[in-house]
């Protein structure tokens, strides 16, 4: 189970050192490899992001330090080094410090229960969808101690804002979390990731709970603060959101943490819908798992790169309509989802006729959530018209639109 | 006697059982070890007295590191339990690594970089005005009325992870899906009460 850890313990027992002192080694070198490639991957996540919004608004992007830009990121973090951290007067000192390193924390924990491949796994624990859960509330309280610290009235409202909108969003984004969980019966990732291994590894429960993948999705957008969810920072109103008082390294923390935690939330949005590893060929001895961890990491890049698809394309959401998404359609949607899920799956029915059932009732919710958007969006479109139309003119116009 | 002698003349007396006082007395060739003078010195420590007991004993064991690695992993050599403490020692490495390398990262640039704070520079920037009283306000009531709600689903959340565990496996038979339905529609309940009574509304 444990196969990377295995491979290492024997390679140091090999080398003549006692068992117990091999397993130790070999999980300190695991969790200093996932402790060191997180800021690695962060500085590639975030010249990726500059480079794809720069395509998408027709601009080149960073092109200058080193080739194709690649190193414009190290640049900025040696900047962010070399510049004065700020502690503003009469900030909290426990609270003002802690934040930050509390945030980049909870997500460096949350990889590792990532199923990267067959075998490499961090710490498989029995009950890994429970445990990102609960890590996942960390950020939150790294946020709210950043705005309580600052001493600033801007970031304390950013701050109260931020959990006000992670603490919605965590609902929908656990329940469709619990869907999967329901049908595998399972909440050990590499357990899933098999689970999912059907039809030549293409067995992936996005396609028998599209609407559950697409909710988790747009819930982890929310998660990870970012568009069209990141009214937290809105440049315009709140300038910086609960970190306006932060300055270099620290303010370098927060960074890092949000990019990790888009890549861990994409990460975990493959684990639990796109089938973790699976993929043709992974069964295959020797190159098996090392295609599983080359398909884990393209699929969730795959899912990263469509997250700054959608941060290039829509504008920020309103802080009542952010609300309303969660609280009146994701949450009932996926307390739907979920009964119709048990309904179902109680049934003395074979497992395709489940599945079936189960894909059936997705496509519903998928059919009911377009329509309440749709019409949303249209009433929004005569009450913004309306609202520009002349005082004199409004009740003697006809809308534009008809609803 | 010298003073050596007499405190661990005290320790071994305090120590209670006559393994442990030979233990702590004693070295490998029935001579006071350093060790063994270390121990009862840092008797006068204020530990518990259990606590106390099981370090001097482990001290006395000749491979101490091996040992102290030993309780972690020893005596559990049965695969399951055995698989699962490793996979929680990763954890705790990792939660260790976890916040040092932030920590790093901040004394880091704290070091490197100037350190020159004036009056004007530490002070809090709410776009260029001065801040007017104390920044910890009055808030909104709507975000307690967010947080209650929430706690209300985080709760149904931890009950129903058991439940989909469980979920279909031989002994979970209708009535508890039954009732497991029945849990979910009080929820489904309180969240059109609570919409109804606009505590969903945004203002």
């Amino acid at each position: 189970m444990v196969g990377w850890l295995e491979t290492l313990t024997e390679v140091f027992t090999g080398a003549g050192l006692p068992e117990e002192i091999a397993i130790a080694i070999g999980l300190v070198v695991g969790a200093l490899t996932i402790a060191l490639m997180a800021p690695v991957l962060a500085l590639v996540l975030i010249w990726l992001l500059r480079k794809v919004i720069s395509r998408i608004q027709d601009r080149i992007g960073p092109n200058r330090v080193g080739p194709f830009g690649l190193l414009q990121t190290v640049a900025d973090a040696l900047k962010l080094v070399s510049k004065e951290t700020i502690t503003p007067r009469n900030s909290d000192f426990i609270a003002y410090n802690l934040a930050p390193i509390l945030s980049v924390f909870g997500i460096i924990m949350i990889f590792a229960v990532l199923p990267f491949s067959d075998g490499i796994v961090g710490a498989d624990l029995n009950v890994g969808v429970l445990y990102v859960v609960a890590l996942g509330s960390i950020g939150i309280m790294a946020a709210l101690m950043a705005g309580w610290g600052s001493n600033n009235k801007y970031a304390l409202l950013s701050g109260f804002r931020v959990v006000a909108q992670l603490l919605s969003y965590e609902i929908p984004l656990v329940l469709s979390m619990l869907t999967v969980v329901l049908l595998a019966g399972t909440m050990r990732f590499s357990s899933l990731a098999r689970a999912q291994g059907n039809f030549l590894g293409f067995g992936w429960y996005i396609f028998i709970m599209p609407a559950a993948a697409l909710i988790f999705f747009v819930c982890s957008l929310a998660e990870s603060e970012q568009t069209p969810f990141d009214l937290l920072e809105a440049e315009s109103e709140l300038i910086a959101g609960f970190h306006i008082e932060y300055s270099g390294m620290r303010f370098a923390m927060f960074f890092l943490a949000q990019f990790l935690n888009a890549f861990v939330l994409a990460g975990v949005t493959v684990a639990l819908f796109l089938g973790g590893w699976q993929g043709p060929g992974v069964q295959l001895p020797g190159i098996g798992p090392w295609l599983g961890l080359l398909y884990f990491v393209g699929k969730t890049f795959f899912i990263y790169l469509l997250q700054i698809w959608v941060k290039g394309t829509f504008p920020r959401l309103r802080v009542d309509q952010m609300m309303s998404l969660c609280w009146k359609m994701l949450v009932p949607l996926t307390l739907g989802l979920l009964a119709w899920q048990m309904i179902v799956q109680v049934l003395p029915w074979p497992s395709v006729a489940i599945n079936v059932s189960i894909l059936a009732g997705n496509i519903l919710v998928l059919g009911i959530g377009v329509a309440v958007v749709s019409r949303y969006l249209r009433l929004e479109m005569v009450r913004t018209k309306r609202a520009f139309e002349p005082q004199s003119l409004i009740g003697t116009v006809e809308p534009a639109v008809k609803v | 006697m010298s003073q050596t002698l007499r405190k661990q003349a005290l320790a071994g007396s305090v120590f209670g059982t006559l393994e442990a006082q030979q233990s702590i007395l004693k070295g490998p060739n029935d001579t006071p070890s350093t060790l063994s003078g270390a121990v009862s010195l840092c008797y006068t420590c204020p530990l518990s007295r259990p606590v106390k007991k099981g370090l001097a004993k482990a001290a006395c064991t000749p491979n101490f590191a091996r040992r102290l690695i030993g309780i972690w992993c020893g005596p559990m050599k049965g695969k399951q339990s055995w698989l699962m403490l490793v996979n929680y020692a990763f954890i705790l490495i990792l939660s260790v690594f976890g916040i040092i390398l932030p920590m790093t990262a901040i004394i880091a640039g704290w070091v490197l970089g100037p350190r020159k704070p004036d009056p004007v520079k530490t002070d809090i920037y709410e776009s260029g005005l001065n801040t007017i009283g104390d920044t910890w306000i009055q808030f909104r009531a709507q975000f307690y009325l967010i947080g209650l709600v929430f706690l209300v689903f985080d709760l149904e959340v931890v009950f129903l992870f058991p439940i989909a565990m469980a979920y279909g496996r031989p002994g979970f038979g209708l009535a508890a899906a039954l009732v497991t339905l029945l849990f979910m529609l009080f929820l489904i309940v309180g969240l059109v009460y609570d919409w109804r009574k606009g505590g969903l509304e945004w203002q």
